[in-house]
């Protein structure tokens, strides 16, 4: 009888073994318990999974490189998808939490070369916009999901300075900017007024669903300060005792 | 007792299915009931854009010279930015004209 219940129990597990789905599957604490893993778990990027991820890195320039080094190591971007865009190389990088290279693209950038926005520029009518104020400034910025005054639905990188993130314009077919977007020469990127012109379909596939739900940090890369300068850090030498650093609150 | 080896192994696995199953059913029906409200606000508050600008062609199709920047599609985006309290789920703030 007893050896029957257990013959039946076994037969049982094995079904559900197989049966149940593999999210269900527990992992082994450190401590031997078993635990679910959580999202918290899973949105820290811990050592190994870092090194797999420097791994699929290419095409990144120095400068993005070391920031986004920096940003991991330290959990600058606090466990979230981040975005960063080298203004030297007009390139937009999508990195995925755990530090993954999610995907690359070529994108449009203020008209003008410079890290900072001249004050009050945000509220200014665009005409009015001096061609040396076209930048697009430089920086750590919690960006958010929005509308711009067309009700076109952007990423404000900096809402002060009317800085946003959206998809590429073609209303002035004198810039030609789709045809900016396809050349491989980054002088062919300056063109906006300060905004960050994406490809519309990498936009809607890699770039809005990162604010879906929340925000998430935009790092832009400075073409006339250096890295270090604009997010106050210094060369990462040991990941371990890499500290955040005072920065910029955008 | 042919009957019985066969009946109680046969009754007990499927009493363990069914009480595994029956938490089952139930830890996801909590799930489900306790989900964050603001998705659901977030599809139903975001409005369809008035004016859909034009497509740019595919990145994908144009190598890039300088910095062979690539679009890793192997890699899948299986990581969705989940709200937490450094960056709650923003009120949008209001519809201003940008910098183009």
């Amino acid at each position: 009888m007893g050896a029957s219940i257990r013959r039946g129990a076994l037969a049982g597990a094995a079904v559900l073994a197989i049966v149940l789905p593999p999210g269900l599957h527990a992992i082994p604490s450190a401590t031997g318990d078993w635990v679910a893993p959580s999202v918290e778990a899973r949105n820290q990027p811990s050592a190994p999974h870092v090194d797999q991820a420097l791994a699929g890195w290419v095409g990144l320039s120095a400068d993005s490189r070391q920031t986004a080094r920096w940003v991991v190591d330290t959990n600058d971007h606090a466990g979230m998808d981040f975005i960063m865009v080298d203004k030297k190389t007009a390139t937009l990088h999508v990195f995925a939490a755990d530090a993954r290279l999610l995907a690359s693209t070529r994108v449009l950038i203020g008209s003008a070369r410079g890290d900072d926005s001249v004050p009050g520029i945000g509220s200014r009518r665009l005409a009015d916009v001096l061609p040396q104020e076209r930048t697009t400034p430089a920086g750590r910025f919690v960006a958010e999901r929005g509308r711009n005054a067309l009700g076109e639905d952007v990423v404000w990188v900096d809402y002060g300075a009317a800085v946003s993130m959206h998809r590429v314009r073609t209303t002035n077919r004198l810039e030609r900017r789709l045809e900016r977007l396809a050349t491989p020469n980054t002088d062919d990127k300056r063109i906006s007024y300060g905004c960050i012109n994406v490809p519309a379909s990498f936009f809607d596939d890699f770039v809005r669903p990162i604010f879906a739900t929340s925000r998430a940090v935009v790092y832009v890369l400075p073409e006339v300060k250096t890295a270090q300068e604009v997010f106050g850090f210094q060369f990462l030498t040991a990941a371990s005792t890499a500290t955040a650093p005072s920065r910029p609150t955008n | 007792m042919n009957a019985r080896n066969i009946l109680i192994p046969t009754a007990t696995a499927l009493a363990v299915i069914g009480a595994v199953g029956l938490a089952y059913a139930q830890s996801t029906a909590e799930t489900a009931a306790s989900a964050p409200m603001t998705t659901q606000t977030t599809q139903t508050t975001t409005p369809t854009p008035a004016a859909t600008p034009p497509m740019a062609p595919p990145v994908t199709t144009t190598p890039m010279a300088q910095q062979p920047t690539q679009q890793p599609t192997a890699a899948p985006r299986t990581s969705v930015p989940m709200p937490n309290d450094s960056a709650p789920m923003p009120t949008e703030r209001a519809a201003k004209a940008d910098r183009n």
